[in-house]
């Protein structure tokens, strides 16, 4: 069984089971994990799936879209591992992974 | 008696009965919805869910694990007919009767329908409902010839994606330019110019008097005499908020039920929210209602905080978006009463910013292809911004520093 852990902004930690075909967002949003919104439903539009994902996990996924790119330009709080969740689509073979969520999504 | 009854299977109430429980809301919950599936997502029906790349499993708001976990009870197939106020009850269309302590009606709005002989004939349909769309994608094939009536958001969403499978695509619209309601002549003009290079036939200023059959199909007969032959239309003519039930409840109704910044209407037990919502917005000092999934989403959970105890104002920034062709449209804000605009970019390269101004301030923005311009807009905006037309159309500069 997969594990994917939502670790928010006060280190709460949510551990969620994957599945497949969900996204990291709408996972997070079938599991009541408060720190993601997804207000578009995964549509790239909103930003408000907004989380850190660690390098190492970053070959599990597939690589950025510019149009995810020039969304989390100017998201809140962005950093270098600053990924859409949407875009996060769980597969098969996912490991288990761990995300981080930032204190906000506006 | 501790038991919100939520009335609409749309995005607000999905969103309201999973926000109360986790506002800790230690009662019942019912949803009662008047459609047979869980609550859905819309706006995939006339993009990714047309194309198959979003399954009807994945466009579900929540799963029924989530409802079940959350202890939601979600009655589906049901419509409540009637709400007794003075007893605290709805009564279902089953006969059923239920109280409620609280009650929040999230019942949207229904498409407006076009009033011509030949409306009622099975090739005339509405992009409403999950139904309606797998309607609408039977009929629709890389050889079909689609009418689209009405240039909204969802009659052009309908047309781009008509086109991607090969079809025909013709689209009428009564007024001169497109999307005449919600942008300025040079958005409206960028659309057509692009549903036009990708070869639909756009008819503007031009109404249709009536729809009959042939021997191969369907014709419509338009107000300059013309006729036109296709296999299916699909009417988007605007939406009417579903007030009935308020109404006959003497609850207070003017373009949706008439709410306070709590979301509250003007019985104390009782909250409307989503697209049926007419409530106060404090950027634009007036009174708005909404068709969009942020701001439901935003609402319910107002809603679901406010009668959980926690006092909660409702102050979320309108924005939209729209996804046609190779473009992606985001907007940050309501237009109407702009004095000026300003064009960011290149509007031939399809990647600019329209800015609104009213009397030097932003008031609204449509980006196109560029989320950086939105996403700063949706942010900034609302503090009420004033930059000087020369700087927002400076491209070489950011225009939010
Ligand atoms: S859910 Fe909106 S961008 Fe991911």
């Amino acid at each position: 069984m997969t594990i994917i852990k939502y670790v928010d902004a006060e280190n709460n930690v949510t551990e969620v089971e994957a599945e497949t075909g969900e996204s990291i967002m709408s996972l997070a949003v079938n599991n009541m994990v408060d720190g993601i919104v997804g207000e578009c439903g995964g549509a790239q539009a909103c930003a408000t799936c907004h989380c850190y994902l660690d390098n190492k996990y970053a070959k599990h996924f597939s690589e950025m879209s510019e149009m995810e790119e020039a969304m989390l330009e100017s998201a809140p709080q962005r950093t270098e591992t600053s990924r859409l969740s949407c875009q996060l689509m769980l597969k098969d073979d996912t490991p288990d992974i761990e995300v981080s969520l930032p204190s906000s999504q506006y | 008696m501790n038991l919100v009854v939520i009335v609409g299977g749309g995005h607000a109430a999905a969103e309201a009965a999973i926000a109360l429980r986790i506002q800790g809301w230690e009662g019942d919950i019912k949803l009662i919805s008047d459609e047979d599936v869980l609550p859905y997502q819309r706006p995939p029906l006339s993009k990714g869910y047309f194309h198959k790349t979003v399954t009807s499993a994945q466009l579900l708001i929540k799963k029924q694990a989530l409802y079940e976990k959350a202890n939601v009870d979600v009655m589906l197939g049901l419509s409540v007919v009637a709400i007794d106020r003075l007893s605290q009850t709805v009564t279902v269309s089953s006969g059923a009767i239920i109280g409620y302590s609280h009650l929040i009606i999230a019942t949207g709005a229904q498409a407006r329908i076009l009033n011509i002989p030949g409306a009622e004939l099975p090739c005339v349909s509405y992009l409403r409902t999950l139904n309606d769309a797998n309607n609408i994608i039977a009929n629709i094939k890389s050889n079909s010839h689609l009418l689209v009536i009405g240039a909204g958001y969802i009659g052009l969403e309908l047309a781009a994606s008509a086109r991607k499978i090969g079809a025909r695509v013709t689209i009428l619209e009564s007024f001169e330019r497109v999307l005449s309601r919600v942008t300025n002549e040079q958005m409206s003009g960028f659309y057509q110019g692009l549903h036009k290079d990708n070869g639909v036939d756009l008819k503007l200023n031009i109404g249709i008097e009536e729809i009959h059959t042939t021997e191969d199909g369907y014709v419509a007969t338009l107000n300059d005499g013309s006729n036109v032959a296709f296999d299916h239309t699909v009417v988007g003519i605007g939406v009417i908020p579903n007030t009935g039930l308020a109404e006959a409840a003497g609850l207070e109704c003017d373009n949706g039920i008439v709410v306070n910044e709590h979301t509250l209407t003007s019985d104390p037990t009782i909250y409307a929210i989503g697209d049926v919502s007419n409530h106060p917005n404090e950027f634009y000092a007036r009174n708005i209602r909404l068709e969009s999934v942020p701001s439901a989403m935003e609402q319910a959970k107002v809603a679901a905080a406010n009668i959980c105890g926690k006092p909660k104002i409702h102050n979320s920034f309108p924005w939209f978006w729209s996804d046609q062709y190779d473009v992606k449209l985001q907007t940050a804000g309501l237009s109407q009463g702009y004095d000026e605009t300003v064009v960011r970019g290149d509007m031939t390269q399809k990647k600019f910013a329209l800015f609104y101004l009213k009397k030097g301030k932003i008031i609204a923005v449509d980006a196109i292809n560029s989320p950086k311009d939105f996403m700063k807009a949706k942010a900034l905006i609302p503090q009420g911004l004033t930059v000087s037309k020369d700087k927002l159309a400076d491209i070489t500069k950011n225009w939010f520093d």
